[in-house]
């Protein structure tokens, strides 16, 4: 008797954790699909007016503005198609930085501006100390002949592009 | 570099010693949790060859 | 010389070889965690290029991770053999890593939001890395349920062998998850991993601190063989002729 319950606690333990992930991997699946938007999305007015939603991109480089003394921030990402500005309150993340990915979560005010309740930052996979991480940034940029340079032009067309995104609705 | 500065971990002390602190306390206890069970094992191993001898001697 | 493997399938051959091996280990895990750690935190840059001295949680995290992911591997390479050969000792060594992986798991996971919380700014986000590793853990805890809720042994292990399988699927799923070819595109935070650009003295510190893993894991998964082999085997003659004397 004491073995049969333990199984029935057992079963029931291995359904709930069945269920558990069950559920947990088809919201983080929603969440990844459904919630997350591009800046050129929300330009072309696919994203949601009201409710919460993801937004990323590379923070526009020269485009971080804050007030001395004051928490809040703002910044412009980008997907070096579109641009999106965004207000935030709060602290930033460490790695935060201009001309690096980050993604924010909030929503978007109706004079298109997204103000974010949450800002974090992505990071690339170099663990190099700065001066070494430098040189070889430069050799690239030799190889390549200014690739690096190349994104950020893209991103100064920008109102060409949106204005033609508008023109779409 | 001081102890303190060591421990300050350059104001990320805090999460990285959340880190190691756990690994090592993690790696403490399942060696520690292995040993308290191979005793606990070995005085019930110790039972059945009790048991035995005495069955064997009243047969 | 030649080396009959197929007497150390035996438990009565095997007990007595690993409970000499486990010192060993042990010695090995700690002399080299120490090297590692030393290395790790007195031989590496203190700033790099983005991330500041918390970068030094890599140590740590990333053997963690890679332990999760090898020993669930070798865990279901001996649930594997124990399936085709009926071999006792593969089921009892497969089940004598399961603890030890989700252990792995649960401490990349911790570390990993720890991490998370200094660089990216969160603890947790559904991250598709974040996410399959903890599935991971879930899968190996449900491979622990299942072995322990049967009472018949072979059952359980053979149930439990075949769940085992199952969730295999979860390391290619893990490998993959970082799929993102622009980070402008995406809202995954977790970054790939690569050889190259890795300071040298921070690659060794953490290759050292793999090997010292990996001693760690043979040292606690041999100590947990033996404490099955005590449990399943106590009527067996060998065992209390090898214990019965000075237990």
């Amino acid at each position: 008797m004491k073995a049969r319950n333990k199984r029935i606690v057992f079963v029931i333990l291995g359904l709930i954790a069945v269920g558990a992930a069950g559920g947990l991997i088809t919201s983080a699946l929603q969440k990844y699909t459904t919630y997350y938007y591009t800046p050129t999305k929300v330009v072309n007015k696919e994203a949601p007016v009201d409710s919460l939603f993801k937004l990323g991109g590379m923070v526009r480089k020269g485009s971080l503005l804050r007030e001395e003394g004051k928490l809040e921030v703002e910044f412009v990402l980008t997907d070096y198609k579109n641009d999106v500005k965004v207000r935030y309150n709060g602290i930033l993340p460490d790695l935060f930085k201009e001309k690096q990915a980050a993604v924010t979560k909030g929503h978007l005010g109706t004079d298109g501006i997204f103000v974010a309740e949450e800002v974090l930052a992505k990071h690339d996979e170099s663990y190099m100390p700065p001066e070494v991480a430098e040189s070889l940034k430069k050799e690239a940029k030799d190889v390549k002949n200014e690739t690096g340079s190349a994104a950020d032009s893209t991103t100064t067309s920008n109102p060409s592009t949106s204005s033609t995104g508008a023109a779409k609705e | 570099m001081t102890f303190s500065e060591f421990v300050n971990m350059g104001g990320y002390g805090y999460f990285i010693w959340m880190c190691f602190g756990m690994v090592a306390l993690v790696m403490f206890a399942e060696p520690l949790f292995l040993r308290l069970q191979r005793k606990a094992l070995k005085r019930k191993l110790d039972r059945v060859i009790r048991m035995n001898k005495r069955e064997n001697q009243s047969e | 010389m030649k080396i009959n493997w197929f007497k150390y399938s035996a438990p009565s051959n095997f007990y007595p070889v690993i409970g000499k091996l486990i010192p060993f280990f042990m010695f090995f895990a700690i002399v080299l965690s120490i090297g590692g750690l030393y290395w790790g935190f007195f031989q590496t840059p203190d700033v790099l290029s983005d991330q500041k001295q918390y970068y030094r949680i890599i140590f740590i995290h990333v053997p963690a991770a890679w332990m999760s992911m090898w020993l669930y591997a070798v865990m279901v390479g001996w649930a594997v053999i124990g399936l085709i050969f009926n071999t006792r000792l593969s089921y009892m060594m497969a089940a004598a890593i399961a603890p030890t992986g989700a252990m792995f798991t649960f401490l990349s996971l911790w570390t990993g939001a720890f991490w998370g919380k200094t660089s990216w700014g969160t603890y947790w986000d559904w991250d598709p890395r974040m996410t399959s590793e903890l599935m991971l853990l879930f899968v190996y805890i449900g491979y622990m349920a299942l072995q322990s809720a049967i009472d018949d042994t072979r059952r359980a292990d053979q149930a439990a062998a075949i769940l085992s399988l199952v969730g295999l699927v979860m390391l290619p799923i893990i490998y993959f998850s970082i799929n993102c070819p622009n980070p402008a595109e995406c809202s995954s935070l977790h970054q790939g991993s690569s050889t190259q650009q890795i300071e040298t003295n921070i690659l060794w510190a953490m290759l050292v601190m793999t090997i010292a893993f990996w001693a760690y894991a043979f040292a606690v998964i041999f100590m947990r063989v033996r404490n099955i082999i005590l449990q399943r085997e106590r009527h067996t003659k060998w065992l209390q002729n090898l214990t019965g004397v000075k237990a």
